[in-house]
């Protein structure tokens, strides 16, 4: 393996262990510290994370479905792709709504499929925006330790 | 930041003491009462919100690989490109000319 790859390897492996060990430290040390697995209720984590994952899937594929119009810029505007891309879109409102309907399953403290569906769609925009203010905090707070740094010197001037 | 970028150790040891802190704030949470939200309120809501992370983390990466998957399909079913013909004797005889009525000048002193 060329030392490029094994580096891009490694880049990776601490990407996914800097997600996932902060997670783990916290439940370790409340588990520790409680004596039992914390209040972690997996019934209720189960469906938050069906729902994440089924309400982010469909928003990112809309969001997507629009990128690809830049993409057939590029191309004699192909319609394959924008049909195949409509097709996951609706494939994932369908799972989203069917699922939903089911019952208890999906279903949180909401009445029906519609009052669910829309309050799904307010925690994914909500936990957005939490990502987003912390992704600025961190980018703020890099610009602020790279322009209160000393000015580096490029070249040394002649006398 | 030490994978982005090279000799970022001051930035990267902020971004550690940001990490830090907001990991010792949950940890408070989690365990201490507070006067408008209990810790176990706190521990059920922070569950729920780690649960909503991971899920819309498998959302947005399936919908990626999906948008992927369909690029990667309708490219592979274009085919490759027709080939140019190679060039014939008079194109080539043509184009030697046409070189050799650019090359040269006056070379510098």
């Amino acid at each position: 393996m060329k030392v490029s790859e094994l580096k891009r390897t490694l880049n990776v492996k601490i990407l996914i262990i800097a997600f996932l060990l902060p997670i783990f430290v916290i439940w370790i040390i409340d588990s520790s510290l409680k004596g039992d697995f914390s209040n972690l209720d997996t019934s209720d984590s189960f469906t938050r994370f069906a729902n994440a994952i089924l309400t982010s899937y469909t928003l990112g594929s809309v969001i997507l479905l629009g990128n690809l119009f830049f993409y057939a810029d590029s191309r004699k505007r192909p319609l394959a792709p924008l049909v195949g891309m409509v097709l996951a879109v609706f494939i994932g409102i369908a799972a989203t709504l069917f699922l939903i309907g089911m019952g208890p399953m999906l279903l949180e403290a909401n009445g029906s499929v519609r009052a669910q569906t829309v309050y799904n769609i307010g925690h994914t925009i909500v936990s957005f925006l939490a990502i987003f203010l912390a992704i600025s905090v961190c980018i703020g707070s890099m610009f602020a330790a790279l322009t209160n740094g000393k000015k580096r010197k490029i070249f040394h001037e002649e006398e | 930041m030490l994978i982005i970028g090279e000799e970022r150790h001051r930035e990267s040891k902020i971004l550690r003491l940001i990490s830090i802190v907001s990991m010792i704030l949950i940890m408070c949470g989690l365990k201490i009462d507070g006067t408008n939200i209990s810790s176990e309120t706190f521990t059920h809501y922070f569950w729920l919100s780690v649960s909503d992370l991971f899920g819309i983390l498998v959302g947005i990466s399936l919908s990626i690989f999906i948008f992927g998957f369909v690029i990667y399909i309708y490219e592979r079913s274009i085919g490759d490109p027709d080939s140019v013909p190679p060039p014939t004797s008079e194109e080539i005889s043509q184009a030697s000319k046409k070189i050799a009525l650019n090359i040269g000048g006056v070379e510098s002193e």
